[in-house]
C-alpha cells in the first residue's frame, strides 16, 4: 500500500513527539526538582528585592556617575536573548530552512521567557517599583508629560510589542499541536488541551488561515527583531556619552543579539534533546547549523569591534579615544580582554567541522559566548558612564551582593519558566515535522 | 445523524492513508457533481488547501486593517498627548517632533497588524469548522486524511461507492 509508509511515518512523528512531554517516574522528579530548584533561587533573589525597595538603590553599587549597571545590563543581555528565538523561527521560516523546524519550539519558548525575565529589569532598577506603571505611556491625564522624544518611552513600546507579537506566533504555531495532544489524551489534560486548541480540526480551510496568519506574523516578527534591539541599541547612542554616540550601535547591538540568542539555543536544547528523548529530531546536523550561524554572527560583531576601534582611534574629539582607552586598559580591563576571547575568538573554533559537531563542544562555546555577550553589555554601559567628558566625576563601580543575587536570580527565573512551558507543550513542533515528512514524499 | 432513507441533505466522511487517493477523490466528486465540503490533513499540504479549500484574503486584509489602525493609533497617541502641553519647553527640540512618533507608530502599526492576522485566522477556523460541524475525526491530527462530501441523502450510497473505489480506509454518513 503506498500511503501506508507515509502513514506509519506520521504516527511515528506523533507518538516520538507525544513522548517527550509525558514523563518517566524518575524524569517526572527530576523535571520537578529542576523546577523547584529554579523557584527556590529566584525566591532568594526576589526577597533581596523586597529588601532593596526597603532600604533604596543605595544598597545596589550603583553611583554618580555610574546610574545604569547591572540592572540595566541584564535587560539589554535578556531582550538580546530573546531576538534569536525570533531569528530562528521566524526569518529561517521565511527562508523556508526546514532544519529551523526541530529547534524552533525551543527558541520560540525561549524569546517569550526571555523577555518576560527582561522585562522586569527596568522595574528592578526603579527606587520606587511601586511606580513602574509610570514607564507605560499614555495620555498626559496626571500630568506626567511623557517624552514621546525619549528612547526610554520608545522602549517600552517595542518591549511590549514584541512581547505581544512573539506570544501570538508561539502560540499560533500551537494551536495544531495543541489539537494533537487533545486527540490523544484524556481526562483533565484532554479538557485543558481541547480549550487551548481552539477546536481546530485540520481542515483544508483551517491549514489555508493557519498557513497564511504564520507567514504574516512570521514578516510582522522578522521587523520586529531589527527594530527592537535598534531602538534597544538607542537608550544608548542617542546619548551625547563617548562610547555610546555612535551610528554603528544599531547593527551592532541587533548582531551582537542574535549571537547571545544562538548560544543560548545551544545552552538550553543540547541537554533538553537528551532529557526529552528527542534526538531523532533535533539532531546533530541541526546543531551544526547553529554553530556555522555563530560563526556568521560572530564575525559581523568581531568587524563592529573594529570599526568601532578605528572610529574611536581615529577621533578628532579626544574623548571617544579616551573612552575606548579605558575600556581596554582601564579599571574594567577583563571586560573588554574577555569579551574579546568569548566572541571573536573562541567562535573562530567552528570552522573545524569536528568542533561544530561535537555537542561537548558546542555546549561550552554556546556558555562562553554568553559570558563573552554578558560582558559586553556591562562594559558597554559601565565603562561610559564611568569615564565621561569630565575628568573630575570620572568614577568606577562595583557591583553590590544585591545586584549578584538579583541577577543571578534572574536566570533561575528564566530557567523555572522554561522548563515549566517547555514541560507542558510539544518540544518539538508536530504539525511542522509532518509537513516537512509530506514535502518530501511529495519530491 | 442523517439518515439517507428519509432524503435530507446529508453527506460523507471518508478516512484515507493516502493523501493521492483523496485527491483522486476529491477530483472525482467534482465531476460526479458532489461537493467537497472540506478535506482534513494531519498538517499544511498545498495541493490538499488548493483542491479542498475555497480562497482566503480576509488575514491579509485585517492584517492591514490592523497596521493602518495601529499607524493612525500611535500617531494620534503621540500627537494628542503632546498637544496638551504647548508651552512645555523640551530643551530646544520641537515640542511636536514627527521623526521620534515614527518609532512609535511603527511599533503599535506592528501590533496592531499581528492582532489583526490572528483575529482572522481565529474568525477562518470558526466559520471552517462551522461548516463541517460533524467532520473531526481524532485521526485527522494524527497520520490520515479525510474528505468530507455534501449530498442529497438519495445521493448518498453513490457517494460512499465513489470514496469506496478511491480507496477509502473508512467511512461514514454524517
Amino acid at each position: 500500500m503506498p500511503g501506508q509508509s507515509l502513514t506509519v511515518e506520521l504516527h511515528r512523528v506523533t507518538d516520538d513527539i507525544f513522548r517527550t512531554f509525558t514523563w518517566s517516574r524518575v524524569g517526572w522528579f527530576a523535571y520537578w526538582g529542576s523546577v523547584g530548584l529554579c523557584g527556590y533561587g529566584w525566591s532568594i533573589a526576589g526577597l533581596l528585592w523586597i529588601q532593596q525597595i526597603y532600604s533604596g538603590l543605595q544598597v545596589t553599587g550603583l553611583n554618580h556617575p555610574v546610574m545604569w549597571g547591572f540592572y540595566i545590563t541584564a535587560f539589554v543581555f535578556w531582550i538580546g536573548v530573546a531576538h534569536s528565538g525570533t531569528f530562528v523561527s521566524a526569518i529561517l521560516y521565511l527562508f523556508h530552512a526546514r532544519w529551523r523546524t526541530s529547534i524552533a519550539r525551543a527558541a520560540e519558548t525561549m524569546t517569550i521567557v526571555a523577555v518576560m525575565t527582561a522585562a522586569i529589569f527596568p522595574v528592578l532598577h526603579l527606587g520606587r517599583a511601586w511606580r513602574f506603571y509610570w514607564l507605560i505611556p499614555y495620555p498626559n491625564e496626571r500630568g506626567l508629560w511623557v517624552n514621546f522624544s525619549s528612547p526610554l518611552i520608545w522602549d517600552a513600546f517595542a518591549v511590549a510589542t514584541y512581547f505581544v507579537a512573539s506570544v501570538l506566533f508561539w502560540y499560533l504555531s500551537l494551536v495544531p499541536d495543541f489539537a494533537v495532544v487533545r486527540d490523544r489524551s484524556g481526562g483533565r489534560q484532554r479538557a485543558i488541551f481541547r480549550r487551548l486548541a481552539l477546536g481546530w480540526s485540520g481542515t483544508a480551510g483551517e491549514w489555508r488561515g493557519f498557513r497564511r496568519a504564520y507567514g504574516i506574523l512570521a514578516a510582522i516578527v522578522t521587523a520586529l527583531v531589527v527594530s527592537v534591539h535598534s531602538i534597544v541599541s538607542w537608550d544608548f547612542a542617542a546619548a551625547i556619552v563617548p562610547g555610546w554616540h555612535s551610528t554603528i550601535f544599531a547593527p551592532y547591538f541587533v548582531a551582537g543579539a542574535i549571537l547571545s540568542g544562538l548560544a543560548m539555543v545551544l545552552t538550553l536544547v543540547i541537554p533538553a534533546r537528551f532529557l526529552l528523548g528527542a534526538q531523532d529530531y533535533v539532531t546533530v546536523d541541526h546543531l551544526e547549523n547553529v554553530g556555522k550561524l555563530i560563526i556568521v554572527m560572530s564575525l559581523i560583531l568581531t568587524y563592529s569591534y573594529v570599526m568601532e576601534a578605528i572610529f574611536s582611534v581615529r577621533d578628532d574629539r579626544p574623548f571617544t579615544r579616551s573612552t575606548f582607552l579605558f575600556r581596554v586598559t582601564g579599571d574594567f580591563w577583563p571586560l573588554f580582554w574577555t569579551t574579546i576571547a568569548c566572541v571573536s575568538l573562541v567562535p573562530l573554533s567552528l570552522f573545524r567541522r569536528r568542533v561544530r559537531r561535537s555537542l561537548t563542544a558546542l555546549f561550552c562555546i554556546s556558555l562562553l559566548i554568553n559570558v563573552g555577550m554578558w560582558c559586553e553589555r556591562l562594559m558597554t554601559i559601565v565603562t561610559s558612564l564611568a569615564h565621561d567628558f569630565d575628568p573630575s566625576v570620572w568614577g568606577t563601580y562595583r557591583p553590590s551582593v544585591f545586584e549578584w543575587t538579583i541577577v543571578g536570580g534572574s536566570i533561575s527565573w528564566f530557567l523555572f519558566w522554561y522548563l515549566l512551558l517547555i514541560g507542558h507543550i510539544p518540544a518539538v513542533p508536530i504539525a511542522e515535522t509532518k509537513q516537512n515528512l509530506l514535502e518530501s514524499h511529495r519530491g | 445523524m442523517a439518515d439517507p432513507a428519509r432524503g435530507r441533505s446529508a453527506g460523507v466522511l471518508a478516512v484515507f492513508d493516502d493523501r493521492r487517493r483523496l485527491l483522486n477523490a476529491i477530483h472525482t466528486a467534482r465531476m460526479a457533481h458532489i461537493e467537497p465540503v472540506t478535506a482534513f490533513a494531519p498538517a499544511y499540504d498545498e495541493e490538499l488547501v488548493e483542491a479542498a479549500a475555497g480562497p482566503s484574503r480576509t488575514i491579509g486584509a485585517m492584517a492591514l486593517g490592523g497596521a493602518i489602525a495601529g499607524c493612525i493609533a500611535g500617531f494620534a497617541l503621540t500627537i494628542w498627548t503632546t498637544a496638551q502641553w504647548p508651552t512645555l519647553i523640551v530643551g530646544g527640540k520641537p515640542l511636536l517632533s514627527i521623526p521620534p512618533f515614527v518609532l512609535i507608530a511603527f511599533e503599535t502599526t506592528i501590533l496592531m497588524a499581528s492582532l489583526g492576522a490572528v483575529a482572522a485566522f481565529l474568525r477562518r477556523a470558526a466559520v471552517s469548522r462551522r461548516d463541517s460541524p460533524a467532520g473531526h475525526e481524532p485521526a485527522f491530527t494524527d497520520a490520515h486524511f479525510g474528505l468530507l462530501m455534501r449530498c442529497d441523502g438519495a445521493r448518498i450510497p453513490e457517494a460512499i461507492e465513489l470514496v469506496r473505489e478511491a480507496g477509502a480506509l473508512q467511512w461514514r454518513v454524517v
